[in-house]
């Protein structure tokens, strides 16, 4: 039984906006109507399409299949557990291990061990060494069977936010042209040209593709007096530290953005310029860039 | 004429001559023709000559009808033709929209997935237009 959605009205005399909670953010779908009925129930399918990912992938659900393999470290998992662990070591080795889906021990010790909702804004954590990230992860496509280094566990949060989102996307465009956007993982499809407004930036008019935000600026925490973020920097097992608090990446699918956008932050602001791709940044002093194609 | 033959002769010329005479009057040569009579009459005649204008008129009238409803007909079934089709297709259309939106809930999630690393950064440019949406740190 799907949840009433939180907004489903038509936008703009022809757009269909329809959101929802899933994945700890609000989602947003934007859907050019050409018969309310059946896009009402494309909308629908999408956002039963996102509960299904999330309790597939949500490290925060006990009964989740993620949170099964973590506490299992061996087990054969579904299709789309398997793509997304598959992405996951692929953005791993493209990104020299930038991208690291075993950063799931660094999270919780840094305090983000719940939904960020449920996460106090402070909080006391003891001491700890740095948790160790890069571990190792097999999977035999064959048998469809992941298994985890032991002493190592997996956070999909971002790149299964981001795989939900081009799934999303791909059911959604059959009823016309259409947004996704997953609280800052935002993907369009469909002829028509789409503005989007990037925060404290230009508003950005993308056909197809998709965008996503990675920042320090939310998803924050005190504990013990330090603040933390999110965004860990594998080769630490701590919170990154970058020169950018946040860079917008513009690709081709909403999994790669965010791969990107993980990977350039805590690359910095060189490196995010050098890079070549169409992306917004703003440094920790304030500045502004436009970089790539933009 | 005591003789019996010639008594005999009268009375077959005479028989003769009665039928003769009951002949031609029954022919009634002193009555004129009933079509010679109506031919003669003009009013006759006008309404003859009206009737068969009118009659040709008919003719040339229901030929245009039966053009024009064999017109229709053939314009009828290549209506119907043109409807059916479209119904056909309208119909495949659906059924291939409903198909390839069971495909990508259903598809098993492959190397195939529309997720993908490495692909080309899509054409993106600044623009004045209000936004329909905004993005944020995820």
């Amino acid at each position: 039984m799907l949840e009433a959605p939180l907004k489903a009205k038509l936008d703009r005399s022809d757009l269909l906006r329809w959101e929802f909670r899933a994945m700890g953010t609000t989602i947003e779908l934007l859907l050019e109507s050409a018969d309310e009925q059946r896009d009402r129930d494309a909308l629908e399918t999408v956002q039963a399409e996102f509960e299904r990912l999330e309790q597939v992938m949500s490290r925060f659900r006990p009964d989740s299949e993620l949170s099964l393999l973590n506490r299992e470290g061996s087990m054969v998992v579904s299709p789309d557990l398997e793509r997304v662990i598959e992405l996951a070591l692929e953005a791993r080795e493209q990104t020299n291990g930038r991208f690291d889906p075993t950063v799931h021990d660094a999270l919780v010790a840094a305090g983000y061990n719940r939904s960020f909702d449920r996460l106090p804004r402070e909080r006391r954590i003891d001491a700890h060494p740095p948790a160790r990230c890069g571990g190792r992860v097999t999977l035999e496509a064959s048998s469809g069977t992941v298994s985890l280094e032991p002493g190592f566990h997996l956070d999909l949060g971002g790149i299964g936010k981001g795989y939900a989102v081009d799934r999303a996307i791909e059911i959604l465009a059959v009823a016309g042209p259409c947004l996704v956007n997953a609280g800052g993982d935002l993907a369009v499809r469909g002829d028509r040209p789409w503005p989007i407004e990037i925060e404290e930036g230009p508003t950005l008019e993308l056909r197809s593709g998709a965008i996503a935000t990675s920042g320090r600026d939310r998803r924050r925490w005190l504990a013990s007096g330090e603040e933390h973020h999110h965004l860990i920097d594998p080769a630490t097992g701590r919170a990154a530290q970058s020169d950018l608090l946040r860079v917008t990446v513009v690709a081709s699918s909403a999994v790669e953005a965010e791969v990107l956008a993980k990977s350039l932050f805590l690359g910095g602001e060189a490196e995010t310029a050098r890079a070549g791709l169409p992306a917004f940044l703003v440094t920790l002093d304030g500045r502004k860039r436009l970089v790539g194609d933009l | 004429m005591t003789s019996t033959p010639g008594r005999f002769y009268t009375t077959a010329v005479a028989l003769v001559v009665f039928f003769l005479f009951w002949a031609v009057i029954a022919v009634r040569p002193w009555a004129q023709p009933q079509g010679a009579s109506a031919s003669s009459d003009p009013r006759l005649i006008a309404l003859q000559t009206r009737e068969k204008r009118l009659q040709a008129r008919a003719i040339s009238v229901q030929k245009i009808i039966d053009r024009r409803w064999a017109n229709y007909r053939t314009a009828l079934v290549k209506r119907k033709g043109q409807i059916a089709a479209q119904k056909a297709a309208q119909q495949a259309a659906q059924q291939a929209a409903q198909q390839a939106a069971r495909q990508v809930v259903q598809q098993p999630v492959a190397s195939s997935s529309p997720a993908r690393l490495s692909a080309p950064a899509p054409s993106v440019k600044i623009t004045s237009v209000p936004p329909v949406t905004a993005t944020k740190t995820s």
